[in-house]
């Protein structure tokens, strides 16, 4: 046995010695000298940041894109989706990475790549509004309404303040944020937008839970939005008449109808179902909702809902 | 077996073709339909400026277009004005050419000229034709090509190339031809741009060279001594030839240490006091891993190509897979822990080297670009290795049956592997894998039957210059095809009394004015109170103010330097007070009791008119007939700098600095001659001297190399 070993032992060396003579060895060398005596960790944490640091193309377009949709530039969007594909390959752990490559895929008409950057981000940090939002939009396009009614749903339950913090702290969304340096300015700017982000939010849900026919879903967040301050009476009441509407309330529907009009929801819609539950109730006054849902028609009175975009924040 | 004559011509042919290929490959940039980018357009700027006035006899020590005027010293070194390959510029341009077409052919033949010299280089490293042909080849083909058009990188590579070579003849030949080429490799070297990144490649190859070549060593130092003493007279010339070289940079080190001009984005927060010198983490910043990881962004998509990218030919990589299985020599030993140790240096994050040695070498204080010696140095090592690799495989693997079969088994494990990286790396470059493809079949070929020298190169150029010619392709589609005419461009030595030449935009072949120049960055390069009042003062107020280069004021005032309140000059020159702020100590002949009170505006000169007219002026030097009823205070608006003299009919009178950061004189009334000079009569002298000392030991060195070369022929023969 002790013979064995001993050949064993002299042909490896004899191996060890013929590869130690190949170049190889150099490439072995240098590669052992980096990884025992170089700091590879604070080397390669600085060579991440300074590389993608330079490889970042200029937020102007990006900030000029999220004022003014319409000045979308294929083009600049996919050096965009480049940058934030590389940031996500060296900082996977970052969310709003994910986040704004989603953003990015989505323009470029890669919206199954879009999603799936979201979820990946949701899965790193869910307290952040814009995710599930962002979420809800691609599957309004796609008119997946349980989709939008869960995206929705899961991103009013962000409570606004945590929300905040995150994107004021993150380092990705500071070009984008209005008077980022004062304070004061920063407050009110963030707080003005919440208020935006979260009523569209709120009528998007809204509108899902009714294409679903969830109506008794429709009438707790249309109250949850009104007493959170998110959605005006106005909307909130309509939406509880169209529910109640819907589940055959024809007396609360018109009570709520009318609180909604008189709150300034001068809409032919409002009327059009007014109308109805009137005539349900059999009361003469369907005749002139009718009439007056007809005239607001002609008039253009329509309640719309513009068609939401993608949240950079 | 062809004869040497014909050897000779093949390589020439395909050396040829290179530089046609390459030459195709940037016509976009060679035409001028793209723009030249980054330093490369100072480069430009810089030299034309240097050769408008140069070749009207006047060498330009004062720059009156960048930062409302500025010493130019620190542009002269960066584009090395004593360089007598500049020539190729001045004749045809003083014969008519346009000036682009000259500079083009110009850098086109400066790379190329580096290119042949690496050539040889590898010629004499490898003693074989084909291979350093490939070495030419994928240097050429590398993006080291594309620095040429965002960089002056190459004015000092070229050279450096050629010093090596120079060195490496010596050290086999002990040619007085090789002495001196080396010294006039070093001339150049010490008056382009920062010596210091040569000295810091020459001190680390000497570190690394001497202990694996101690033999060679010894015998060169000896030869070199035997050399010296057999002639004297060589030794003295290239002692006084590169003594003198170094007299404009320690001249322009020294202006530096004064502090009296400023560098704000280089010099940012440095410790030193030294206005070249560059704070650690400035330096640190970008470096050699830095370049490599923004490289790999765009390597596996070629459309994505850009300036800035550092690319090597696949078949440089494969070169480099064979050393897997080759052995280990000097030779490879040398260029390997070289190159490794640059690299080691150039990454300042990974080891202490960098700032151990930032601390105790003092030069490395005064150069920020660590990344260069990527370009500089390790492009070239790896290429020169990754060639020793094919010599050792093809020494090895091309001589019995046996070796032969083992080599091809080898090559396809290596070729397998190369596509498996490309596929791992999802690389959609087709060139790539037709590189790929016509690399296996060439070591194919060339292990189952021998090639002559001829087909050798066809194949290795269409090995390696497939897939830059893509990548170059893409750089053309992808640069800003917007061509910006600087203010260099639209040089006049006629003297304007205004400043405010713009920047034109050529787009879609019509000019169009440049958008207003706002103010986003500290100044780059100017007198330190310029830079004072560049950082201070409203930037509109201060472009206003200077439009004018010519004001004529009844008043001083002292402007106290201890609190330096700018505000008090801005707000004057905002209302237009007929009142000009001086330091403390010169003379205020008329005191002006409340600097803002309402007065009569100063008088503006706009033109040539009855009381100021320039009668002659270059860069250098403005001369005026000044005929003014009563005593005035001339400022002119040009940066104030120690080296300027004011003299009145002859007579040198006092110069002060006036309106914080421009010249100033006391004007009697009458006609007086003025004059404006810059320069000391003996630094005029010197600088064109200079360029006729360098021309002429080019010339004698030209004379001797072909002698020598003549005598080898008649040995040989």
């Amino acid at each position: 046995m002790f013979k064995n070993i001993k050949h064993g032992s002299i042909a490896l060396l004899r191996v060890f010695k013929k590869l130690s003579r190949l170049t190889i060895m150099l490439y072995v060398f240098a590669c052992a000298f980096i990884f025992i005596v170089g700091d590879c960790y604070r080397a390669w944490d600085h060579v991440i940041t300074s590389t993608l640091s330079r490889y970042m193309p200029s937020y102007d377009y990006l900030i000029k894109f999220d004022h003014d949709r319409r000045t979308f530039d294929l083009k600049k969007m996919q050096e965009f989706e480049r940058y934030y594909r590389k940031v996500v390959e060296f900082m996977p752990l970052l969310p709003e990475a994910h986040a704004m490559l989603g953003f990015c895929y989505f323009y470029n008409g890669e919206s199954v790549k879009a999603a799936k950057a979201y979820e990946s981000a949701i899965r790193l940090y869910p307290k952040v509004f814009n995710f599930h939002y962002n979420l809800g939009i691609i599957a309004l396009k796609k008119d997946d309404y349980v989709k939008v009614l869960t995206h929705f749903k899961n991103s009013i339950e962000i409570p606004p303040l945590e929300n905040i913090s995150f994107i004021v702290a993150t380092r990705m969304y500071q070009p984008f944020l209005p008077f980022a340096r004062q304070p004061d300015t920063l407050a009110l700017a963030m707080g003005e937008r919440t208020q935006e982000t979260y009523r569209s939010a709120y009528v998007q849900l809204l509108r899902a839970a009714e294409n679903v026919e969830d109506y008794k879903s429709m009438l707790l967040y249309a109250r949850q939005g009104v007493a959170r301050g998110f959605l005006d009476k106005a909307t909130a009441y309509y939406f509880m008449g169209v529910a109640s509407y819907q589940l055959r309330e024809y007396e609360n529907a018109v009570g709520f109808l009318q609180e909604s009009i008189t709150n300034n929801f001068q809409y032919a819609q409002a009327f059009q179902i007014l109308a109805l539950c009137l005539q349900a109730l059999n009361r003469p006054e369907s005749k002139s909702a009718f009439i007056a849902a007809s005239s607001l028609r002609q008039d253009g009175k329509i309640f719309e809902v513009k068609e939401p975009e993608l949240l950079i924040y | 077996m062809s004869s040497p004559r014909k050897n000779i011509d093949s390589v020439l042919i395909f050396i040829g073709l290179v530089i046609i290929l390459w030459i195709f490959s940037f016509r976009v940039f060679l035409s001028r339909e793209a723009p030249l980018i980054s330093d490369a357009v100072s480069f430009y700027d810089h030299l034309k400026f240097y050769i408008d006035n140069i070749s009207r006899g006047v060498y330009p020590l004062w720059d009156p277009l960048w930062s409302c005027g500025s010493p130019n010293e620190f542009f002269l070194r960066r584009i090395g004005p004593f360089n007598p390959f500049l020539l190729l510029i001045i004749i045809p341009y003083k014969l008519g050419l346009s000036y682009w077409v000259a500079f083009a052919a110009f850098i086109t033949f400066y790379f190329f000229l580096g290119m042949i010299g690496f050539y040889k280089l590898a010629l004499e490293v490898s003693k074989d034709k084909s291979l350093a042909f490939v070495a030419f080849a994928l240097l050429s083909f590398s993006s080291l090509g594309t620095r040429v058009f965002d960089s002056y990188l190459m004015m000092f590579m070229s050279p450096m190339i050629w010093f090596f070579y120079f060195l490496l003849i010596f050290g086999r030949s002990g040619k007085t031809s090789a002495v001196l080429g080396m010294v006039f490799c070093l001339m150049l070297l010490m008056t382009t741009y920062i010596p210091f990144y040569f000295i810091v490649l020459f001190l680390s190859f000497l570190v690394f060279y001497i202990p694996i070549f101690l033999p060679e060593t010894k015998d060169f130092l000896l030869r070199l001594g035997r050399f010296f003493c057999g002639h004297p007279w060589i030794f003295i010339l290239s002692l006084i030839a590169v003594g003198l070289s170094c007299v404009p940079g320690i001249l322009f080190f020294k202006a530096a240490g004064q502090g009296i001009f400023a560098m704000p984005l280089r010099h940012f927060d440095a410790t030193a006091q030294h206005v070249l010198s560059v704070k650690v983490n400035v330096t640190t910043y970008w470096a050699i891993p830095e370049d490599l990881l923004f490289s790999s962004f765009y390597l596996a998509d070629l459309r994505l190509f850009d300036f800035a990218v550092f690319y090597i030919p696949l078949f440089a990589y494969i070169l480099i897979l064979l050393g897997c299985f080759t052995t280990i020599n000097r030779k490879t030993l040398f260029f390997f822990t070289w190159g490794f140790f640059l690299f080691l240096l150039g990454s300042p994050y990974l080891t202490k080297l960098y700032d151990f040695l930032y601390q105790h070498v003092f030069f490395l204080k005064y150069f920020r670009n660590l990344h260069f010696f990527l370009w500089l140095a390790i492009l070239p090592l790896v290429i020169l290795f990754s060639v020793e690799q094919l010599r050792i495989f093809s020494q090895t693997f091309n001589t019995t049956n046996r070796q032969k079969q083992l080599g091809l088994g080898i090559v396809v494990l290596i070729h397998v592997a190369m596509a498996a990286l490309l596929l791992w790396r999802q690389n959609l470059n087709i060139s790539t894998w037709v590189v790929l493809a016509v690399s296996l079949l060439f070591f194919i070929m060339y292990l189952r039957k021998r090639l002559n020298l001829g087909a050798l190169c066809m194949i290795y150029l269409l090995a390696v210059a497939i897939e830059p010619f893509e990548a170059y392709y893409h750089l053309g589609r992808n640069v800003h095809k917007e061509l910006a005419l600087s203010v260099y461009d639209q040089f006049t030595p006629h003297f304007g009394y205004t400043r405010g030449q713009k920047t034109v935009v050529v787009v879609n072949g019509e000019n169009q004015l440049a958008a207003p120049e706002t103010k986003s960055t500290p100044i780059y390069f100017g007198t330190s109170w310029y830079n004072l009042l560049w950082d201070n003062m409203s930037f509109n107020v201060l472009k206003n103010y200077t439009f004018n280069k010519f004001i004529l004021y009844d008043r001083v005032t002292i402007f106290d330097e201890e609190k330096q309140d700018l505000k008090i000059v801005e707000r004057a020159w905002e209302k237009n007070y007929n009142v000009a702020f001086v330091p403390q100590g010169t003379p205020t002949e008329v005191l002006a009791k409340d600097v803002l009170s309402k007065s009569s505006a100063p008088t503006v000169v706009v033109s040539d008119n009855k009381e100021i007219q320039v009668i002659a002026s270059d860069v250098n030097n403005v001369k005026l007939k000044i005929d003014l009823p009563v005593k005035k205070f001339l400022v002119f608006n040009d940066g104030f700098y120690p080296g300027w003299k004011a003299y009145i009919n002859g007579q040198e009178t006092a110069l002060y600095r006036a309106n914080v950061a421009f010249k100033g004189i006391w004007v009697p009334s009458g006609e007086q001659i003025v004059e404006f000079r810059f320069g000391e009569s003996w630094r005029h002298k010197f600088e064109i001297l200079l360029p006729i000392f360098f021309v002429l030991f080019f010339i004698f060195f030209i004379f001797i190399w072909v002698r020598d070369t003549k005598i080898n022929e008649a040995r040989n023969v």
